[in-house]
């Protein structure tokens, strides 16, 4: 997460010259672009992790028809099957989090390294970092949103690692976590 | 603008010759490969060069005398992906300039220009000069002195002309009459026009040139979608709060069940397995 925040800042200075001034923050332009180069090696390496060190969540076969999952993602009373460790959203978010991820991640390595694909194929690499940020910039407001304020408890998930019980019942019914 | 009349050049080079005195720019080491065209390409110290295009239109040898330069376009694709605010820039001649002090190295704009101009070096020059793009400034300095570019000073056949842009129409005219056709980049409206006896592409012109679809989608039309989307996002998931809003976990849910972690009270539970 610390490794989208920094390149998405990083990355909105070197994009747009309305949003130059914050090459500043990280130290001017071209130490702006080492800081995005090698964060985003960083995020390469940790999507893999992530999403291979929970690769048996994210394939865990659940029974929520199409309608459970937009009433758990957008509604509040969910009526559908209890949730493993990972529900339907999450684990949409996940491959959604995969393949976007790595999309950005080969694209910004030819941006990097220019010179090795043909020159059309190079032109679209341009353009398809800029399109996937912006498919990611859309699936983080929802995230953060759904993470924060859409579903209070959830936050301290990701800062503290734990939940209460009584959050863990309502949102991952059939989910066997430790007690702490 | 500068005129570039195809059917006067007699490939002297004294135009490629006084661009490198000019700029202070070094010989390239190179090989015979058979023709008087030299050097190969353009490079960081090469801003133009003449191309000698050879072929055979029935049964004669025809030997088109063309240019590789920076067209200077009105609607440059280096100036549009250049990330940079200042490193290019337009002058008030039509002359599209990169300034090395504050170019980054990236080579956008490399990959931007529709005729495949500016050029790259990584290691050639010493210290602040390498890691940097290059290009033909059509002697922005030197217009700035009220002088003409060094190319067009020194042409001695009249091949290559500086003239007032707003003069093309005229110039265009007496091209047509003369069997010719005018080549300026149609929509990039460059500020170097060619006056060909051919097609384009007999003289390594792109037929059709204009800022290639991916970059234009890039830096024209995926600005205002992407404040679009943002601005849209946040709309809607503020719709979505008033209206709907938070699903809370309320004092209700802590129901007995059957489940293992069954317990008083609000004990945490962790996800490490």
């Amino acid at each position: 997460m610390c490794a989208f925040i920094v390149l998405a800042l990083t990355g909105l200075g070197l994009y747009s010259k309305a949003f130059f001034g914050l090459t500043s923050v990280f130290g001017g332009v071209a130490m702006s672009r080492t800081i995005h180069h090698f964060t985003g090696l960083v995020f390469i390496a940790t999507t893999l992790l992530i999403f291979f060190q929970w690769l048996k969540d994210y394939t865990a076969a659940g029974e929520e028809s199409l309608g459970d999952v937009i009433s758990s993602n957008m509604g509040r009373d969910y009526k559908g099957p209890p949730s493993g460790k990972l529900d339907a959203g999450q684990k949409i978010f996940g491959y959604k989090v995969f393949i976007l991820g790595l999309i950005m991640g080969v694209t910004g390595i030819a941006m990097w390294f220019p010179d090795f694909l043909g020159r059309g194929m190079q032109q679209w690499m341009y353009f398809l970092h800029n399109f996937v940020f912006i498919l990611f910039m859309l699936l983080m407001i929802l995230h953060v949103y759904m993470g924060t304020v859409a579903n209070p408890g959830t936050w301290r998930g990701m800062s503290r690692g734990t939940v209460t019980k009584k959050w863990a019942k309502k949102h991952h019914g059939a989910w066997d976590g430790e007690e702490v | 603008m500068i005129v570039v009349d195809t059917s006067k050049c007699t490939a002297c080079r004294g135009c490629q010759t006084a661009c490198k005195q000019w700029n202070n720019l070094s010989a390239v080491r190179t090989v015979n490969r058979g023709g008087y065209e030299n050097p190969p390409d353009l490079g960081y110290n090469t801003y133009m060069k003449i191309r000698f295009n050879e072929m055979e239109a029935g049964g004669e040898v025809r030997w088109l005398f063309g240019q590789d330069r920076c067209m200077h376009c009105t609607d440059a694709g280096c100036e549009k992906v250049c990330p940079v605010p200042g490193a290019i820039t337009y002058d008030s001649n039509g002359a599209v300039v990169i300034n090395q002090n504050l170019c980054t190295g990236c080579k956008y704009c490399v990959f931007g220009c529709p005729f495949e101009i500016p050029r790259y070096d990584s290691a050639n020059k010493e210290g602040f000069g390498k890691d940097k793009a290059y290009k033909c400034t059509m002697c922005a300095d030197r217009q700035g002195m009220g002088m003409a570019p060094a190319c067009t000073k020194t042409c001695p056949t009249g091949a290559l002309t500086y003239s007032d842009k707003a003069g093309l129409p005229a110039v265009a005219a007496k091209a047509k009459k003369a069997g010719m056709t005018v080549y300026d980049g149609d929509a990039l409206s460059t500020n170097v026009v060619f006056l060909l006896e051919d097609n384009p592409t007999a003289y390594g012109l792109p037929a059709n040139p204009a800022i290639p679809t991916p970059i234009y989608l890039w830096r024209t039309v995926m600005k205002p979608v992407g404040v679009a989307a943002f601005v849209l996002g946040v709309l809607a998931t503020i719709a979505h709060f008033v209206t709907v809003g938070p699903k809370e976990v309320e004092e209700g849910d802590d129901a007995p069940s059957s489940s293992p972690c069954q317990g008083g009270g609000d004990s945490d539970v962790s996800s490490s397995h």
